[in-house]
């Protein structure tokens, strides 16, 4: 089967857009390395789910505050030294429970009192941090 | 992959991004070395046939034996654990041994061994001992029986690849043991059913993972055969391996598979993508799997046939002779996107082979012990990463270089050869950004 010198035409051309795509995204995305090692600031992008983080006497303090059916915008990554002493509090209006993966650490939270997990950093990787039982991506944490 | 609780729960770090200009830099040079510098006539072809060490029947034969019975235990065993056993992916050994064991283990064996897993896979054991029954009672042997026609070529092994691909990227319960099981037997009886129509040669050499695994083992430094062990120079045996109509397409099936993966995973691809759950959001990842096969294969495509155009050859033919030189390619970036895997949950299925199913059992005195994520530094993966990228990279570019001067003469070789190294060098670069940016 003998391809004729224009399809061949049309897949080159079709692959320099294909490649041209990647090639646009990987710009767009240059930074973001960068920007995940800097502690985000306070986000209520979707006004549902709100994560702040600050440091405080040499704690990472994580808060999140959560609506259940919220939609996790899953770009909230925080980036936390190896070694350091996390203290992660979740408020919600459920009953849930708050699940820190990897590092299989978990705390309940309901609409009255929020779950507080307090831990020191000493495995490294990228840990999702969990709402369980409404399957819901709180915040990643990345520690290196 | 991140498979679910207590299985593949970390994801991997950034690379550090000097390592990535470093891996970039490196690939670039050594594809125009190759260039200038290596051999103008074939001769990897020459050391295919390799030394081979006999180390006499008896001592093959009792390895053969020990590694099938090992295997078959294992398979039998995940089998049982995930049909009656605890459904539950934090206890059970099953999402272990089928995406960590038997998917990328197989893999890396065959990388590094050569052809055993088609001596210890459990489902020829199995076909081999139903042969042997038939045998006794004095039944038709299925060797006597026809072979799988030609034109099925290796369809059915990238067909079943990308089935494979949807259940561990796409499907909503991808963890669940029970459903593994079924899938793990589901899989065993069709293989059987294929190899009693078509021979056990169907499961050696058409069978998805088979087939897979054939492909990686052609690139190993170790082949294996009844009288001993052969030693060769790595990659060599590319050069004779059989290509036919969908050898390049499984490949890269498991390249776009690989590449969905990673992107996935990082934090971009969390952006884009959300988190997906349920049906719904399998379509979302399936279509995400299929865009990227899709892209992968387009920068193969367009290659082969830029190639074909210059040298005015049939794309068919170029897209074939170039076929090989994806395997190192997709080995490479299995073993990146997956050492951190392999290295944690290589430790949770020795914990769970106490207690397979998540019963309580305490078989050999393992259950309850935890998996050390500290075992390996970061630092000490990164650099695993980065050195499986570019041996691969070396590798793919070694054999397209072997290629052209086989096929080719003068400028057309230069020219062959030229185009390919693009192809790589892309496929390089972007599992390395991929890697940074996880």
């Amino acid at each position: 089967m003998q391809q004729s010198p224009t399809d061949l035409r049309k897949l080159a051309a079709a692959s320099v857009i294909a490649l041209a795509f990647s090639a646009c995204s990987s710009g767009g995305d240059a930074g973001s390395p960068g920007t995940t090692s800097a502690p985000p600031a306070t986000k209520a992008s979707a006004g549902e789910e709100v994560v702040s983080t600050h440091i405080d006497d040499g704690i990472v303090r994580v808060a999140v505050t959560v609506s259940a059916g919220a939609v996790a915008t899953d770009d909230d990554r925080v980036a936390v030294p190896l070694g350091a002493t996390i203290e992660l509090s979740v408020t919600a209006d459920v009953d849930d429970e708050v699940h820190v993966h990897g590092y299989e650490l978990h705390g309940d939270v309901t609409p009255t009192s929020a779950a507080v997990i307090t831990f020191t950093a000493d495995i490294s990787g990228v840990f999702e941090v969990e709402l369980e039982d409404n399957d819901l991506l709180l915040v990643e944490v990345e520690i290196s | 992959m991140l498979i679910a609780h207590g299985v593949g729960s970390r994801g991997d770090l950034p690379l550090p991004g000097w390592m990535f200009v470093w891996g970039a830099a490196i690939a670039l040079f050594v594809s125009f070395v190759a260039l200038g510098a290596l051999w103008k006539r074939p001769r990897l072809a020459a050391l295919a046939p390799g030394h081979t060490f006999g180390i006499g029947r008896p001592l093959t034969r009792t390895l053969a034996v020990t590694g099938r019975i090992i295997l078959l235990t294992l398979f039998l065993m995940s089998v049982l654990a995930g049909l009656f056993g605890a459904d539950d992916d934090s206890v059970s050994i099953v999402p272990v041994s089928f995406y960590v064991v038997a998917w990328v283990g197989a893999q890396l064996l065959s990388g590094i061994m050569g052809n055993v897993w088609h001596v210890v896979n459990p489902v020829v054991t199995i076909a081999r001992g139903a042969e042997w029954l038939r045998g006794r009672f004095g039944l038709q042997s299925i060797r006597e029986r026809a072979v799988a026609p030609p034109w099925l070529g290796m369809w059915p092994a990238a067909s079943g690849l990308l089935v494979f691909l949807f259940l561990e990227l796409a499907h909503p319960s991808r963890s669940s043991p029970r459903l593994l099981g079924w899938v793990l037997l589901t899989h065993a009886v069709v293989s059987l059913a294929m190899a009693a129509r078509w021979g056990i040669a169907w499961l050696v050499e058409h069978e998805p993972f088979g087939a897979l695994s054939n492909m990686i083992a052609a690139m190993a430094p170790v082949r294996v055969s009844a009288d001993g062990i052969t030693i060769r120079a790595p990659m060599a045996g590319l050069a004779t391996m059989p290509v036919v109509s969908g050898t390049a397409a499984t490949l890269l099936v498991v390249l776009g598979g690989t590449t969905f993966d990673g992107f996935a995973e990082s934090e971009m691809g969390r952006s884009v993508l959300g988190r997906p759950t349920g049906w719904g959001g399998s379509i979302v990842l399936l279509s995400g799997v299929l865009v990227s096969i899709a892209l992968v294969t387009m920068l193969f495509a367009a290659g082969t046939a830029w190639i074909a155009r210059k040298t005015e050859t049939p794309w068919r033919t170029t897209a074939d002779d170039f076929a090989p030189t994806l395997v190192p390619i997709v080995f490479g970036y299995a073993i990146a996107h997956y050492a951190q895997l392999l290295i944690d949950e290589t430790q949770t299925f020795i914990i769970r082979l106490s207690d397979p199913g998540g019963q309580g059992w305490d078989l050999f005195g393992g259950a309850g012990g935890h998996t050390d994520l500290t075992l390996v530094s970061p630092t000490l993966t990164a650099w695993i990463q980065v050195i499986a990228i570019l041996a691969g990279h070396v590798g793919g570019i070694t054999v397209a270089h072997d290629r052209s001067v086989e096929r080719y003469r003068g400028a057309n070789a230069f020219i062959t050869q030229a185009v390919m190294l693009v192809v790589m060098v892309l496929y390089s670069t972007l599992g390395l950004w991929l890697l940074l940016n996880a």
